[in-house]
C-alpha cells in the first residue's frame, strides 16, 4: 500500500514537472503618487506636494510581453496610494507595476481619464523594471511618483473626479452608479476651453487646465446636476461681467460654480473661495482669471440673472465664519445651513421646475422646509437678489393701487409678493394712481431692472378698465418700459406693472411717473407746448405776420402773404439778397462762386485764408501765401508769384533755358549758361561756374608717365602701365595698340596684349593732351 | 418591417422620458411663462471674462536650429473697451526682431471685433518655447479684467503624448525605493 502511495505521488511530481505549470505566489506593493501644483488668485504658488493616487487601478505585467499575456495581476490603490496585490506565476521574467487613470476593480467608483483624440486610451505612470524576478520572491516596488509634464496632470484631474464624486456621495448617499460613469478627458492642443457635455456625461479639460483643480471641479458640478436636478440652460459661452444673462443659465453655472468650491470646503482643501484658473505654464504665477465666490470680487453683479449673483447666494447659505476664506472669523451672513440642503432643493424640488432658476431655489427652499426666511431674505439681499415683498405692498389691484405723486421720484419695487407669508413667491402687480393734469404731458417707466424683472407697464383710465396706452420693451434689448402720455382730460390715471413673459417671474425694479404743467415765459399766454418762441411776446400763434425773416403765427412760414419770387422760402423783404435765384437766401451754405450766397453782406466769405484779397476761385494758386496772387510782380524766385501760370516768366532773356536767378551768369548770350560747354581759348567763363579757360579743369594738360613697358619672350606678352594727372577722366591710349584700360584701385591705366611682337619702344597719349614715350624691356 | 418598428420603439421611448418631465412641473414653476425655446442638450462651457488674447502661429522658416517665426496676437472682447494693455514676454533664446523679449501695446477694443497684431520672432534653438501673453482693462462699470495666455511655440520640437501601451498612455513614473 506504501509503495502504491509512494508511485503515486512520484508520478503527480513528475507529471507537474513535465508540464512547467508549478505556480507560485508572491506579492508585489508599493505606492503610487504624483505630484500637484497649489494655487491661490495671483496663479501657482510654486508648492508642488506629492498627493497619493487612490482608487485607481494598478495593473502588474510583465515587460516583455504583450496584451493580455503581460497582464499578471491587477488590483487598486487605497487612499494612502498604496497596493499590495497578490500574483500567481510560474516563470522568471521581468516584471514592472503601472498605475491607470481608470477606476476598474474599485468597488462603488465609476471614473475614468483618459485621451481626447481618437483612439481614447487612459494613462498609465508605470514603475521600473525588476528584472529576472523569481516568482517566488514578492516584490516592493518602492514609491512610483506621476511628475509634472510626465503623467501628473491626468492623475490631477483623476483625483479632482474622485473628489466630486466622494463629494457627490455626501450629498446623495451614494457614489454614481456604473451607468454614470464620470469620464474627463484631456490631451495638449485639443482646444483651451473645459466644458461639459450634457449628450455623453464627459467633461472636456482644456489644454491649459489639467492643475486647475476649480475648472474642473466646475465641469463636475454640471455633471452632478446632471444625474439629479436636470438642467435647460442653452450652454454656450457665458462672461462674467454679464449681469444680464438668460436666468437658467445664471442658475445652472451658478450652482456649478458652487459645487466645485463646496467640494474644496468639504474636503477642507486651502481658499475654497478662490476659483482660479492659470495658463498651465511651468513656475509660479501664470494666472489667466480669478474670482472669489464669498465677496464676489472682482466681478460684482446684482440679481439672478447673473451667474456671479448665483454662486455668491448660494456659498452664503452654507460657509461659516470657520471657513477658510480671505477673511477667517469672520462671515458676511448669518446663515450656515448644511449643504445637503441646497442639494435637496436641486434634487427633490429643481428636478420637475421649468426654466430652473435662483427664483425656482428660492421657491424650492421653503416648500422643502429649509426655513431661515428672514436669514434667507438678508443673505440673498446682499446680492441685491430681493426675493421679498417691496413697501408698497399690497397694491396689487386698482382698489389697493399706491398713490403717486407724479414728481418724477423713484420707488424701488419687486415682482415678489408671499401674502400667506411662507417664503414661497407669488406672482406680482404692482399697481399705482397718480391725479393727472388735463394737457400735461406724463412720462412713465421703469429703469435699473435686476435679475430678470422683464417689465411691462399698462396706463389705466380712470375707470382702471380701459388702457390708454402700453408698453413692454422700452427698446429692441432693453426689458425696461415706457409710456409718453398726455390726457385730454383731467382725473385718477392707475399704472399696472407687472412681468412680462419670461423665463424668471421675479425680480426688482425702479419705477416713477414724471410730469409737469407747460410754461409761458414770455407771459403771451402761449405755452411753450404751441408756442414757437417762448421767449419772444410778440411771436405766438395768431400774431401778426411782419415781413423780416421770422415766423411771427407760428403757423410754420415765415413772411407769409409776402412776395417770394424764386419760391426759397425768403422774400426779398425778408433778406433774401436775389429773390430771382432760389439758391441765394439767408441761411444757406456759402460757397466759392464769387457772388453772397447766403446774403450775408460778404462774397466767398471763408475762401481767402491768406488774406490777400482773393480766393481760391477767384485765380489765388497758392491761398496760404499773401504774397502769390494774381496782379502781383513776378519775382525771380522760382515760383509763379502772379498765378499767371509760368515761372518767373521775363527773367530769361537770351532764351537758353536758364534764368539770372537760375544761374546763368549772362542772359544776353544763349552760350553761356551753366552745363555749356567750356572753349578754353575765349576768356570766357562759358559754363557760369566761375572760372576761365586755364583755371577750368577741362582745359587742363595732363601729364603721362609710362610706368611698366615690359615684352615677355615667352607668350611674347606685352604689358604697357601709365598714369595721368587727368584719371580718371583722361582717356590714355598706347598708340599703335589701341585704349588702355583704368585701373581704379591702383590709379592707373594697363593694356596687356599677347602673342605680339616687341615693339622696342612705346607712346601713351592722353585724351587730355599729355603724353610720353619709353623703351621696351625685354624679360 | 423591422426598421419601422425600431422607429416606433424609439418614439415611444421619447414620449414615456419627456412626459413626465413637463406632467411634474409643480408650484410656481409650472405657472412661468412661455420661455423662448426649450433648450437642446448642450455643452456647459467654463466661465470667463470677456476678453480674449491668443496667439497662433503662421509661418515657420526653419533653419539649422531654431529659426524665424511668424506669429499672430489676436486681442478680442465682448464688450466695448477703450483701455486693453497687451502684453507678450519672450523667454529665454526667443526675441522680437528688435532683439527685445518683452511687447506692450495699449489698444481699444470693440465689441465682437478681433484685432491681430503680427509679429516676428528669432528662434535660437530647437525646443518648445512657452510665450506669456497678457490682456488688462477695466470695463466701463469699473470692473478690472486680466487673462493670461500661454503658447507653445514648437520650432524643431513636439508636444506629442507617449506612446500607447497594452491600451494605455504610459509614462515613466519616478521610483524612489523598493527592493
Amino acid at each position: 500500500m506504501l509503495a502504491a502511495l509512494r508511485k503515486v505521488a512520484t508520478m503527480g511530481i513528475l507529471a507537474c514537472a513535465a508540464s512547467g505549470a508549478v505556480y507560485a505566489n508572491w506579492t508585489a506593493s508599493g505606492t503610487f503618487r504624483y505630484i500637484d501644483r497649489e494655487f491661490d488668485q495671483n496663479g501657482f504658488t510654486g508648492v508642488e506636494p506629492s498627493l497619493p493616487i487612490r482608487s485607481a487601478r494598478v495593473e502588474v505585467r510583465d515587460a516583455n510581453a504583450n496584451g493580455n499575456n503581460a497582464l499578471l495581476a491587477s488590483g487598486v490603490t487605497d487612499s494612502s496610494g498604496n497596493f499590495s496585490i497578490a500574483v500567481s506565476d510560474t516563470k522568471t521574467r521581468t516584471v514592472y507595476v503601472r498605475v491607470l487613470t481608470t477606476s476598474t476593480g474599485v468597488a462603488t467608483l465609476f471614473l475614468k481619464v483618459e485621451n481626447t483624440l481618437t483612439p481614447k486610451n487612459p494613462y498609465a505612470v508605470a514603475g521600473s523594471n525588476v528584472a529576472n524576478h523569481n516568482p517566488n520572491t514578492n516584490v516592493n516596488f518602492g514609491t512610483v511618483t506621476a511628475l509634472i509634464g510626465s503623467g501628473g496632470e491626468p492623475f490631477n484631474i483623476y483625483d479632482q473626479g474622485l473628489r466630486a464624486i466622494d463629494y457627490f456621495a455626501a450629498l446623495n448617499g451614494a457614489r454614481p452608479g456604473s451607468s454614470d460613469l464620470l469620464t474627463l478627458e484631456w490631451q495638449p492642443g485639443t482646444g483651451a476651453v473645459s466644458d461639459y457635455n450634457y449628450a455623453n456625461k464627459r467633461v472636456h479639460v482644456g489644454d491649459p487646465s489639467p492643475y486647475n483643480d476649480t475648472v474642473i471641479l466646475h465641469e463636475t458640478g454640471h455633471y452632478a446636476y446632471h444625474l439629479v436636478s436636470g438642467q435647460d440652460s442653452p450652454g454656450g459661452t457665458h462672461h462674467l461681467t454679464d449681469c444680464n444673462q438668460d436666468i437658467r443659465l445664471a442658475y445652472d453655472e451658478g450652482r456649478a460654480t458652487w459645487f466645485g468650491q463646496s467640494v474644496r470646503r468639504f474636503f477642507s482643501l486651502p481658499r475654497p473661495d478662490l476659483y482660479v484658473k492659470t495658463t498651465g505654464a511651468p513656475g509660479p504665477g501664470n494666472l489667466d482669471f480669478y474670482f472669489n465666490v464669498e465677496t464676489e470680487s472682482p466681478y460684482y453683479c446684482d440679481g439672478a440673472a447673473s451667474e456671479v449673483a448665483v454662486y455668491a447666494a448660494l456659498w452664503d447659505i452654507n460657509d461659516t465664519s470657520s471657513t477658510a476664506d480671505g477673511t477667517p472669523g469672520v462671515d458676511d451672513d448669518t446663515l450656515s445651513r448644511p449643504d445637503g440642503d441646497n442639494w435637496d432643493v436641486d434634487k427633490n424640488y429643481i428636478l420637475t421646475a421649468v426654466n430652473r432658476s435662483l427664483e425656482d431655489f428660492w421657491d424650492g427652499w421653503f416648500v422643502r422646509g429649509k426655513g431661515f426666511k428672514s436669514a434667507m431674505e438678508a443673505t440673498f439681499d446682499l446680492t441685491n437678489v430681493e426675493l421679498f415683498q417691496d413697501s408698497s405692498e399690497p397694491n396689487n389691484s386698482v382698489a389697493t393701487a399706491t398713490f403717486n405723486g407724479a414728481a418724477g421720484n423713484s420707488v424701488h419695487l419687486s415682482f415678489f409678493a408671499d401674502s400667506n407669508g411662507d417664503g414661497v413667491g407669488e406672482t406680482d402687480n404692482d399697481y399705482f394712481s397718480f391725479s393727472a393734469s388735463a394737457g400735461t404731458p406724463y412720462t412713465i417707466e421703469t429703469l435699473n431692472l435686476w435679475g430678470d424683472a422683464n417689465t411691462s407697464l399698462e396706463l389705466l383710465d380712470s375707470n382702471g378698465i380701459t388702457v390708454l396706452a402700453s408698453n413692454d420693451d422700452r427698446s429692441p434689448g432693453d426689458a425696461s418700459s415706457l409710456i409718453n402720455y398726455t390726457p385730454a382730460a383731467s382725473g385718477t390715471l392707475y399704472v399696472r406693472s407687472f412681468h412680462a413673459p419670461d423665463f424668471g417671474v421675479y425680480g426688482s425694479y425702479d419705477f416713477r411717473i414724471s410730469g409737469s404743467a407747460p410754461v409761458d415765459n414770455d407771459g403771451d399766454t402761449y405755452n411753450s407746448t404751441v408756442d414757437c418762441n417762448d421767449n419772444n411776446a410778440s411771436i405766438h400763434p395768431g400774431a401778426t405776420e411782419v415781413c423780416d425773416g421770422v415766423d411771427q403765427d407760428c403757423d410754420g412760414i415765415r413772411d407769409d402773404g409776402f412776395p417770394d419770387v424764386d419760391a426759397d422760402g425768403w422774400a426779398s423783404c425778408g433778406g433774401d439778397c436775389n429773390d430771382s435765384n432760389a439758391a441765394v437766401h439767408p441761411g444757406v451754405t456759402e460757397i466759392c462762386n464769387g457772388i453772397d450766397d447766403n446774403c450775408a453782406g460778404g462774397v466767398d466769405e471763408g475762401f481767402d485764408a491768406d488774406s490777400d484779397g482773393y480766393t481760391t476761385c477767384g485765380g489765388d494758386c497758392n491761398d496760404a501765401n499773401a504774397a502769390v496772387h494774381p496782379g502781383v510782380t513776378e519775382v525771380c524766385n522760382g515760383i509763379d508769384d502772379n498765378c499767371a501760370g509760368g515761372v518767373d516768366e521775363g527773367f530769361d532773356v537770351d532764351g537758353d533755358g536758364y534764368t539770372t536767378c537760375g544761374g546763368d551768369c549772362n542772359d544776353s548770350n544763349p552760350a553761356i549758361r551753366p552745363n555749356a560747354v567750356e572753349n578754353c581759348s575765349n576768356g570766357v567763363d562759358d559754363n557760369c561756374n566761375g572760372l576761365t579757360d586755364s583755371q577750368e579743369p577741362s582745359c587742363q594738360v595732363d601729364t603721362v608717365v609710362i610706368t611698366k613697358a615690359e615684352w615677355k619672350n615667352a607668350g611674347r606678352k606685352l604689358t604697357v602701365w601709365a598714369t595721368s594727372t587727368g584719371a580718371p577722366q583722361a582717356v590714355l591710349t598706347l598708340v599703335g595698340y589701341g585704349t588702355m584700360t583704368y585701373d581704379s584701385a591702383n590709379n592707373r591705366y594697363t593694356f596687356v596684349k599677347n602673342s605680339t611682337n616687341n615693339p622696342g619702344t612705346v607712346t601713351v597719349t592722353s585724351s587730355q593732351g599729355g603724353s610720353d614715350t619709353e623703351p621696351v624691356t625685354v624679360l | 418591417m423591422k426598421g419601422k418598428l425600431h422607429k416606433y420603439w424609439i418614439l415611444a421611448a421619447a414620449v414615456a422620458i419627456l412626459l413626465p418631465h413637463y406632467c411634474l412641473a409643480e408650484g410656481k414653476s409650472g405657472a412661468k411663462g412661455p420661455g423662448k425655446d426649450r433648450p437642446k442638450k448642450v455643452m456647459e462651457v467654463e466661465p470667463s471674462p470677456p476678453l480674449s488674447i491668443q496667439a497662433r502661429l503662421v509661418n515657420l522658416q526653419k533653419n539649422k536650429n531654431g529659426g524665424v517665426a511668424s506669429v499672430v496676437l489676436d486681442a478680442s472682447s465682448d464688450i466695448d473697451m477703450d483701455e486693453v494693455t497687451l502684453s507678450v514676454k519672450l523667454p529665454p533664446n526667443v526675441t522680437f526682431a528688435d532683439g527685445s523679449n518683452i511687447f506692450t501695446q495699449t489698444v481699444k477694443l470693440s465689441a465682437g471685433i478681433t484685432i491681430n497684431l503680427p509679429k516676428e520672432l528669432l528662434v535660437g534653438k530647437d525646443g518648445k518655447h512657452v510665450i506669456q501673453l497678457e490682456a488688462s482693462g477695466t470695463t466701463s462699470q469699473g470692473k478690472p479684467i486680466h487673462r493670461g495666455t500661454a503658447f507653445k511655440l514648437l520650432v524643431g520640437a513636439q508636444d506629442s503624448l507617449p506612446a500607447v501601451k497594452d491600451g494605455a498612455i504610459e509614462y515613466q513614473g519616478a521610483p524612489d525605493g523598493g527592493n
